[in-house]
């Protein structure tokens, strides 16, 4: 149940409502922060069944994106609430199968066990790559095969799989004068998918001096997992990333994508209640930066490769807002010779992706994603920079010509 | 009683009383300066409010003034100038002026787009109904939303709705300098001077373009006419800001610009007051809000009417807030007969042009008001509620449905 | 009947009836009221005349919501009725930057018109605290404030012109340049209670050359609040002149580190725009004043970030009280600026007395007061303490000759301390231009005015 102490913070000011993207794309209250805050308070405080259809709609709407957390004055801590409602939720749903399945629950199930086992997730990429190179996806849409099988949207949403996967090994990769050791964390997806980033990652990383290490004891960061309401799973994962991490000898966990790195940054929350690991957990979150930090904050060498593009900058709210970082990528992205960076009307507003969102909510998913990609054309940029691998894999095809890349994608091509 | 209710308060609470009770009428009157912008009110006791002139608080360090409503403007501004203050209200003749004929005609100078309509810098009220309950509104406070702004509503209603005794306004810092920049235009400057003049900065204090009224203001006229305009600013700012303008109204195709520091405020006052002044009983002037940017068009298309009818034409344009003020003048022989087709013909172009001062008793033959609101029901459902025997300056405008 | 008419009138989306719907419009950011029995979001005027045409069949109010975010319980339904959001109403309709207006939709989110329009070189000035939420329909509502209305005045200075919607669900306008009664002055501030705006036309401003801000630091809050009156009464009217104490800067470091001086009584933010002469002039001059008057420190902010930095906190204030505190109380009056020392020491009595913390964050340079007085709900002694005590304070701004509200309005909160600045006669007045436009009490009723007072007094 949902500590009091938690929402009773919220002074319903309502300052929250226009940094809410389902607020600005449906203009109700129900949809916003204050509106679901006020519902959790009335299911905490027994005026409203936790089974109120208005209460479970709302709790899966929201992104998760914390934005209204940012916007919040009186520091109200969104991010926990919606997970504590959320884990409630799921529960709730363990303690009775008969209740009907969630929206998009097969799937989201399959994922977690998949993102979970290194092997399972290898093994389904390369399945996957075979389905997307060979048109088997077609045809299986075709006979309704997909459909059949609870799989129609995550076969949307499959990411493009790339021919090397970038698979963790406890090999040191040595900086020629180094100053430190990161820990570069790999992720789940992004081991299959849009590789380059790593390898973007790995350069500037050993370019600014530091060792990097991708140990193979590391797992997905748990984020899906929590945002699931399975709190238990993304713990375990926790405890395997912190291990890792105080076995690797180093310095920094280096994330490169935000919605892993607000993750990582919240162990010290997630575990605060575990005594043989709230303290490990703490230490663990102080260590962890996103790689835009890292970078901003040594003395890299000045790019020397012009970039002729003008470039727009979508800030990715598990940077912007659970991170509150959003100058560090912008001053990365200024060094490079050439570039000229763009305005974007509602930067700052989620693009939809919000990880594992549109299996649930596909609708309001692709609602934000064209809002976002309608900004991105008035914006009269030809490449959009993100940094975070979920926005990207959502933006990618909705504002094709236009490309979509990671910020030290953009900086490490700027580097011969 | 209220608290601060004092002898002529309630002499004139009294009298209203009466007269709603006799269903007396009862014409309000003060300098007579407004006089030409309403109708005559006929057969009524006259309540004379000339003598309710008394400054009832002023608080230099607070910049609030509570004055009653029969204390002229020039009476305030030379107490407020003394403390470095002022109160923007820009009325004609204003050692006549009172403030009630500011507040009751709605008048509105040429500074209200930098320091606010008089009805901006209206804070509170004392008033008598019509039954004679004495009632107050706002304070002297400058910000106060307690309930709803009954002082303002009184603002435009030609004392129709109650009988304002006292007006507290906020007052503002005097300037520190004052300067009125006068100069001719050459033929064909005018349309760039309007949209230099526009973009100035520091932002003109007022400005006007002036075709005409060569008596009533000094200067002469170019052939495009002339403008004036008044820089109030910071000492600081004085002679940079000269600089600027005059380079802008150069870019214009002005060359020269001639300077009152002096003479500015003697200069200022000529320019309210010329479109209250009449050269004779044969000319009637009109003010029309409009648009600044459609001012110039406007004050154009009434030249032209009034060519057409061979009278002669002053016109003031007031270049910042877009009013066109516009005299037309003829000798008797015709005037009376012409003036009702010049009437209708101006309607037709500014149908919200009213008339401020005319001879032969323009207002009341005339079409005094021009448009009438479109919330007019609403206008006299109030007059209705607050003085239903219609007591209050009766067939003054037209809110008992006297005029259509 | 009343659900099948709305979704008749407006389609269904427009209509929410859900227990869940109805329970998120049963509030505002002041207090808790009853569930209304329909919330409507109009996309059009043409739908708000359905929607009040359809309510005055029925009998049910009506309470017109921008945001939600007033402070007094002005779109708080008290007895069920029709709640209309204006929140799809929220389209910058027209901008004619050659005459400096636009018109706008009421549900428009004061910020983002001037956000909207800054390349133009213009903005809208009010700036009420909550102007990155809060409606222009709604600041029209409530006449609303901000830290820069020192200097440009609240929003009826702003307010050319209105398109309403009356209690019969027709429509009517008002101008400021129309002849006759300034019904324009009247509506705005009127808390929605004599018709409902579906579009104004509003003043915009060009936006200064130049802008410093500075923040002094006094050693004591009386020193700092008798420099506000040197300010003002030396003839200098920065755009912006705002007072915190040490309660509230902690707060607002805790919440924002916004660069404000922990170890003050009482901090000063001034702001001064203009020409950069005028600026530098209003620097020298403050200065002087603040030091004579015994400010420890001034200081002025070089950078856009630092700027926004310092607002940013000062905007944020009232809510970063959460912080320090489980729940707190936002008074809100005004008195002539002289007063402000005798005001500030009633208010430090009261809450001393009364055993409660107080923190103040205010519009020094207007005499707009906000004591916070920070309480635990839970505690039914505190509860009582603060509302004794907020009741002290507008008792004594009155006796001060200052008003009950300076910005926030009336609403539910401050009905019965309307008879303490007005006599009957007075609030009579009112209830008869109530009368004339709303005889039947459907709009936003039992809002503004005390119970017992009506019209009656005023026939003759």
């Amino acid at each position: 149940m949902i500590d009091a102490s938690l929402y009773d913070r919220c002074v319903r000011c309502g300052l929250c409502l226009t940094s809410c993207p389902t607020y600005t794309e449906t203009m109700t209250e129900t949809s916003g922060p204050r509106g679901r805050i006020s519902l959790m308070k009335a299911v905490a405080e027994g005026e409203l069944s936790e089974d109120a259809p208005g209460y479970v709609a709302q709790m899966s709407e929201c992104l998760g994106c914390r934005a209204c957390e940012a916007a919040c004055p009186s520091g109200v801590p969104y991010g926990e609430l919606i997970e504590a409602a959320r884990a409630s939720l799921h529960e709730r749903a363990v303690a009775n199968p008969a209740r009907p399945p969630k929206r998009g629950g097969r799937e989201l199930s399959l994922l977690l066990n998949a993102v979970e086992r290194p092997s399972w997730l290898h093994a389904g990429a390369r399945l996957l790559r075979f389905a997307q190179r060979s048109g088997a996806f077609a045809i299986a849409r075709r006979i309704g095969l997909l459909r059949a099988l609870g799989l129609e949207g995550a076969a949307r949403m499959a990411p493009p799989i790339d021919a090397h996967f970038e698979i963790p090994d406890d090999a040191v990769l040595r900086a020629s004068a180094s100053r430190g050791r990161a820990f570069l964390h790999l992720g789940c997806i992004a081991q299959c998918s849009s590789t380059g980033i790593h390898r973007a990652a790995i350069k500037l990383l050993l370019l600014a001096g530091l060792d990097v290490v991708r140990p193979s004891e590391q797992r997905c960061c748990g984020a899906l997992a929590a945002h699931a309401g399975e709190l238990e799973r993304a713990r375990a994962l926790a405890r395997a990333n912190i291990t890792a991490f105080e076995r690797s000898g180093a310095d920094v966990v280096a994330i490169d994508a935000a919605g892993c790195g607000a993750q990582c940054k919240g162990y010290g929350h997630l575990l605060a209640d575990d005594p043989a690991w709230a303290a490990r957990a703490k230490a663990f979150s102080e260590r962890v930066r996103d790689i835009s930090e890292i970078l901003a904050a040594c003395e890299l060498p000045a790019p020397s490769i012009p970039l002729a593009a003008r470039v727009a900058y979508q800030e990715p709210c598990h940077l912007v807002h659970a991170q509150r970082i959003t100058n560090a990528p912008k001053r990365l992205l200024a060094t490079i010779p050439g570039i000229e960076l763009v305005p974007l009307e509602e930067a700052t507003l989620c693009c939809g992706g919000a990880g594992v969102y549109a299996i649930g909510e596909p609708e309001m998913s692709a609602r934000l994603r064209e809002r976002k990609a309608d900004a991105i054309r008035r914006s009269g940029a030809s490449v959009i920079a993100s940094a975070n691998i979920g926005c990207m894999l959502q933006l990618r095809d909705a504002i094709a010509p236009l490309q979509v890349r990671h910020v030290v994608e953009l900086l490490a091509d700027a580097y011969a | 009683m209220p608290r601060d209710a004092n002898v002529n308060d309630i002499a004139i609470s009294d009298a209203l009383a009466e007269a709603t009770a006799r269903r007396r009428s009862v014409a309000l009157r003060a300098g007579g300066v407004f006089a030409g912008m309403h109708r005559s009110v006929l057969d009524a006791d006259e309540i004379d409010l000339r003598a309710r002139r008394a400054v009832l608080e002023y608080e230099p360090r607070d910049l609030t003034i509570a004055v009653e409503c029969g204390a002229t403007v020039a009476q305030i501004e030379q107490l407020l100038r003394e403390r470095r203050q002022f109160l923007p209200l820009d009325a004609p003749d204003a050692v006549r002026a009172s403030v009630g004929g500011v507040l009751a005609t709605a008048w509105n100078g040429p500074r209200r787009h930098r320091y606010g309509r008089p009805r901006d810098l209206l804070i509170g009220s004392a008033f008598a109904l019509a039954n004679g309950t004495l009632a107050r509104a706002g304070g002297m406070v400058v910000k106060n939303v307690a309930g709803y702004d009954l002082s303002r509503l009184f603002v435009g209603s030609m004392g129709t709705l109650a009988v304002l005794l006292r007006a507290n306004f906020k007052a503002l810092p005097l300037p520190e300098c004052t300067r009125m920049f006068l100069a001719s235009l050459p033929a064909g400057t005018r349309a760039r001077a309007f949209a230099q003049v526009r973009n100035l900065r520091p932002e003109p204090a007022a400005a006007w373009w002036i075709g005409g009224f060569a008596h009533e203001i000094d200067g002469d006229p170019g052939d495009d006419g002339r403008i004036a305009i008044l820089m109030e600013c910071d000492g600081a700012l004085l002679e940079r800001a000269t600089l600027d303008w005059r380079a802008a109204l150069g870019r214009a195709g002005i060359p020269e610009t001639r300077l009152l520091d002096a003479g500015a405020h003697a200069a200022f006052s000529r320019l309210l007051d010329a479109p209250m002044q009449l050269p004779g009983a044969h000319a009637v002037t009109y003010r029309s809000p409009s648009l600044p940017s459609n001012a110039l068009a406007l004050a154009d298309a009434v030249a032209g009417v009034i060519d057409r009818f061979e009278l002669q034409c002053d016109l003031l344009v007031d270049i910042m807030n877009g009013d066109v003020t516009v005299r037309a003048g003829g000798n008797a022989a015709g005037f009376a007969q012409m003036i009702g087709m010049l009437d209708d013909a101006l309607h037709d172009l500014a149908p919200r042009a009213r008339i401020l001062a005319g001879g032969g008793d323009a207002h009341d033959r005339l079409d005094c008001f021009g448009l009438l609101p479109n919330a007019l029901s609403r206008m006299r459902a109030l007059k209705q509620r607050f003085d239903p025997h219609g007591i209050l300056n009766p067939g003054v405008a037209f809110f008992d449905g006297g005029h259509t | 009947m009343l659900i099948e008419r709305l979704t008749e009138a407006l389609g269904a989306d427009a209509v929410k009836t859900s227990p869940e719907d109805l329970a998120c419009y049963s509030f505002d950011a002041y207090s808790q009221g009853v569930l209304p029995s329909a919330v409507v979001l109009p996309t059009s005027a043409a739908q708000v005349s359905a929607v009040v045409k359809i309510a005055r069949d029925l009998g049910e109010p009506l309470i017109a919501r921008g945001s939600g975010t007033g402070l007094c319980g002005g779109a708080t339904p008290l007895r069920a009725g029709i709640v209309l959001s204006f929140a799809r109403m929220n389209q910058l309709l027209e901008l004619d930057i050659e005459n400096r207006r636009a018109r706008v939709a009421p549900g428009l989110v004061n910020l983002q018109l001037s956000e909207r329009i800054a390349s133009t070189g213009y903005f809208y000035a009010p700036d009420p605290a909550s102007q990155r939420a809060s409606t222009i329909g709604g600041n029209i509502g409530t006449n609303a404030g901000g830290p820069h209305c020192l200097a440009y005045g609240t929003t009826v200075n702003h307010v050319l012109a209105l398109e309403m919607i009356d209690d019969r669900g027709e429509c009517f306008t008002t101008a400021v340049d129309d002849l006759g009664y300034d019904l324009t002055a009247l509506l705005v501030g009127s808390e929605g209670t004599l018709g409902i705006v579906t579009s104004a036309w509003v003043r915009l401003l060009r936006l200064p050359p130049a802008t410093g801000v500075w923040l002094a630091a006094f050693p004591s809050i009386e020193s700092a609040s008798e420099a506000v009156s040197a300010i003002v009464g030396a003839g200098i009217v920065p755009t912006a002149l705002e007072m915190m104490d040490a309660t509230i800067v902690r707060a607002v470091e805790s919440a924002y580190a916004a660069g404000y001086p922990e170890d003050a009584a009482a901090v000063l933010l001034v702001e001064s725009s203009g020409e950069p002469e005028e600026v530098a002039s209003a620097d020298a001059a403050i200065a002087r004043i603040a030091r004579a008057h015994g400010a420890t420190k001034w200081q002025a902010a070089t950078s856009a970030e630092q700027r926004d930095a310092l607002w940013r906190g000062r905007k944020g204030a009232a809510g970063a009280v959460g912080r320090i505190a489980p729940n707190y109380y936002t008074q809100d009056v005004c008195v002539p600026r002289t007063r402000l020392p005798e005001m500030l020491a009633a208010v430090d009595d009261a809450a001393r007395r009364h055993e409660i913390v107080v923190g103040n964050v205010f519009h020094a340079g207007d005499g707009n007061l906000h004591p916070l007085l920070l309480y635990d709900k839970r505690d039914a002694r505190q509860v009582a303490a603060v509302i004794e005590t907020g009741n002290i304070v507008l008792a004594r701004a009155v006796e001060l000759g200052g008003t009950i509200s300076g910005e926030h309005g009336v609403g539910i909160e401050k009905r019965n301390g309307m008879s303490l600045v007005y006599r009957t006669e007075d609030l009579a007045a009112m209830a008869c231009v109530r009368d004339v436009f709303d005889p039947q009490a459907l709009l936003n009723p039992e809002k503004i005015f005390p119970s017992g007072i009506s019209c009656r007094e005023m026939r003759t």
